[in-house]
Parts: structure tokens; sequence; C-alpha cells
């Protein structure tokens, strides 16, 4: 990237790109709000996925409502890409909390219920995982850990934040998300044969 | 917190454990162009909503002050000091209002109906249409000149006697209309009355009192009409003037004319 930018090359990197976009977008051009969409979709997606690995809870539907929010409120905005990140990934926690908190709430029919009046509803059909064995097998794992810690390291590992974003995100400071990082990874690498993994 | 938890780094980024999650991570999501252009859609009416929230926001409580706060000046609630504040303000607001509503409603009845007006300004004639009282609507009251002028006996400002009235079986409705509307203003006229068909000062009871005591009797109340009442009514007359030209030029206007015709 030094290289480019000390030749003048015309090719922007991808860091400018994103902070054009982000520029225009909130100007209200829709070009830009495109190219924002299509950067942190698909991160934003698994994240979700891996949030709400065997739940009932949509996590398409997460992401279409996070956006939607982003869509409303991006003339608001103000920062840089990287704060956009991490607004983006905030929106998205506080819609999974306030869906769980929503589906805790509904009662669940009782298992008789359910054999009686089979009723494919959202709270009786438990979502799809898209990842291989292996990945429902880690995220399995990660769910296990407390919450703040499973949090950060799915922030860490599949959105690719980083420790400063993920400070901002689930709204601890930098050294707070390092010491979570740090005891999340120990215990999952025990639980997932960490011996090998050392090796 | 330990400061080797701190400082230790970031060692899962290169961890052959989290390769598949990283893999798994990095897989694009077949994503709907259907969801985007949905997001679009939404991106763009975002711009309208966000003004019209501004609009709501500033515009309703805006108006909600202006009617709220005169009201509340008027109604007595504010302290004094500042309901005078809001009143003086008020004053000083509508008078350029007023004035040009006058303008316009001087300009539109002109164009309207000039014939029907006399007057330049539109505002008179309204009030004399509706107005009865004489203290608003001086130009209804005629002057002596112009009863001289006029055949219409209408003498408010000199006390000129009304003329008598014969007993008549049958009052017209215009009088008994007034009487019921006024029943102080027709006991000084039966006074008035008695005096003008005695021609003396001492009035008789027994000439006024077989028909006009009957109907004082029923406007006051009283069943026997005494001369001690219409006495009264006199020195009732004589403490309050204001109102007298006001009965008698009411009482002139219309039903004078007939006691006139009744008396030809």
């Amino acid at each position: 990237m030094s290289d480019q930018s000390t030749f003048g090359s015309d090719k922007p990197s991808p860091e400018e790109v994103l902070s054009d976009a982000l520029a225009n977008a909130r100007r209200g051009d829709e070009a830009g709000f495109t190219i924002l969409w299509r950067h942190h979709n698909s991160k934003l997606t698994r994240f979700a996925q891996s949030r709400l690995v065997n739940s009932s809870i949509d996590a398409d539907e997460i992401v279409s409502e996070t956006w939607l929010n982003v869509a409303r409120d991006l003339r608001k905005f103000e920062g840089g890409p990287s704060e956009f990140a991490a607004w983006l990934y905030t929106i998205a926690r506080h819609r999974i909390i306030d869906a769980v908190r929503i589906r805790d709430r509904q009662v669940r029919p009782t298992e008789e219920l359910e054999e009686a009046f089979w009723i494919p509803s959202a709270l009786n059909v438990e979502r799809e995982f898209a990842g291989t064995e292996e990945v429902r097998r880690i995220v399995a794992a990660i769910q296990k850990l407390p919450p703040a810690q499973s949090e950060v390291l799915l922030l860490r590992i599949v959105s690719d934040l980083s420790v400063e974003e993920t400070a901002k995100v689930v709204r601890k400071n930098a050294n707070s998300v390092r010491v979570l990082a740090h005891r999340g990874l120990a215990t999952l690498r025990e639980s997932l044969g960490g011996a090998s993994a050392h090796e | 917190m330990n400061n080797n938890e701190i400082n230790s780094p970031d060692d899962f980024a290169n961890d052959p454990l989290f390769e598949s999650l990283r893999a798994f991570a990095a897989e694009p999501v077949t994503a709907r162009e259907s969801d985007l252009s949905e997001l679009l859609v939404a991106f763009r009416s975002a711009k309208p909503k966000a003004a019209r929230k501004i609009t709501k926001g500033i515009a309703f409580p805006a108006i909600f002050i202006a009617l709220a706060i005169p009201s509340l000046a008027y109604a007595g609630v504010l302290p004094e000091r500042v309901s005078h504040q809001i009143e003086g303000f008020i004053h000083t607001v509508s008078k350029p209002v007023v004035s040009v509503a006058h303008k316009i409603a001087s300009l539109t009845t002109d164009t309207t109906s000039p014939s029907s007006t006399p007057a330049a300004s539109p505002l008179p004639s309204t009030s004399k249409s509706s107005d009865s009282t004489p203290s608003q609507t001086p130009s209804t009251q005629p002057s002596s000149e112009d009863s001289k002028n006029t055949p219409t006996p209408a003498k408010s400002a000199e006390p000129v006697p009304v003329p008598v009235v014969k007993p008549d079986p049958k009052p017209t409705h215009s009088e008994s209309e007034q009487h019921e509307k006024s029943p102080t203003v027709s006991a000084s006229r039966s006074a008035e009355e008695s005096h003008k068909a005695e021609g003396s000062p001492k009035p008789l009871p027994s000439i006024s009192g077989s028909n006009k005591g009957e109907g004082e009797s029923e406007h006051s109340k009283s069943p026997t009409p005494r001369p001690s009442s219409t006495t009264r009514t006199e020195s009732e007359h004589s403490k309050s003037p204001s109102p007298r030209p006001s009965s008698t030029s009411q009482l002139g206007s219309v039903p004078g004319g007939g006691e006139h015709e009744t008396d030809d």
C-alpha cells in the first residue's frame, strides 16, 4: 500500500474506496451505500449466523433490520470506515439482543402440543447452520464460553474487527477486550483439544 | 487482569484451530439483489422522512405555544407581569393586522355593494345594523335638527313628552314586543302617558290605570296599580338618565310612529 502511494498509482486502496463510499453515502449517494453493503454484508451475516447458531431466530432477518437501520440513519453518522464498522456491528448486536429477549418472552408450546399440532413456526424450527461440521463444532464451543468472551471472539475472528473496533461494539475498553479474548482462547483451546493445536 | 493477558499477541489470526472458522467467515454470502433494492428504497426515502420529522418537531410545538400562551395570559393563569407583557405584545402585533384587515374589508365591500353603504368604512354600518346600545352607535340617535327634518318622531335628545295613547284594545305587535323586552321603559312610558293625558302635573291613576296599569302590573308583577308606583318609576328615571334616550329612541323608531298614526 505504501508502494502504491509512493509511486502515485491511480488505483485507490480499499480503505480509500470505503472512505469515499461512506462520504458519498452520507450525502445520499446510492452507489456509495451499495459499496458499503457489498463490503460488509457477508461478514455481518456470518457474525449473525455464528451468534444465533442452534437458535430459532432468523439471522438474515437480523441482518436486514440492521441494514434498514443503517439506511435510515446513515446521514446522521459521523466518522470514518472503522467507526462505521463498529456502528454497524453495534446495531446488529442490539438487534440480536432484542430478538433474544422477544423470543424468551414468548411461551413455547409443550412437546405434547408440538406433537399434536405440528406447526412450522419460528419457535419450533431451528435454523440450518451453513457451515461445515468442523465449523459447527468450533462455534458450539465458542457459544459455551461466557457471553462476553464468546462475543469478543466472534467479533475478532468472524467479523475481523480490530481490538479498538470490538471495544466500541461491546462498550468496553481495549484492554478488557484483549483480556476477554485471551481468556476465551485459552478455554477454547482446552475444549477443542488444545494440545494438538499447540503442536 | 494480568499484563500477560493484555500484552498477549492475537495468535488466533494464524492459529490452525480456527482455520475452518476463518474460511467460513470469508465465504461470500449469496446476497439477494432484492434485499439491496429494498434497502435502497429505504435509503432514498430516509431524507424526506427526516425533513418531515424536523418540520413536525418544530412547527407543531411553535403553533401550540403561539396558541397556548396568549390564551393562558387572557385566562389569568400566568403571572400578571408576564401576562401584561404578552397582552402588550399582542396589541402591538394585532394593530397592523387589524388595520390591514379593515382596509381589505372596506375594499371588498366597496367593490361589492357601494350603494348600500353610505359611509366609506363598512364597519360603522355593520355596527348600526347589529348594535342597539347608544354609546356604540351615536349616529343612529337623531339630533334635534334631524327630528325637525324627518317626519318620524324620534326625540331622544330633549325630553319631549310622548303623545297620549288612547286605551287601545289591540296593541300593536311591536309595542307588545317592546313591553316584553323592557318593563322599566314601559312603566316610565305609562307614567309619561298619564301626564300627557291629564295635561296636569298630577297623575291620575284612574285614567292610565285602566289599561296601562294592568300592563304595568303584568310587567312589574304587582297586582294593583298604584300612583305611588308610577311616581317611583319617575324618580328612577330622573336618577338614571342615560338609558332613557335609548329607550325613547327605541320607542320612537318603530312603535312611536305607530302612536302618532293612532293620534292622527
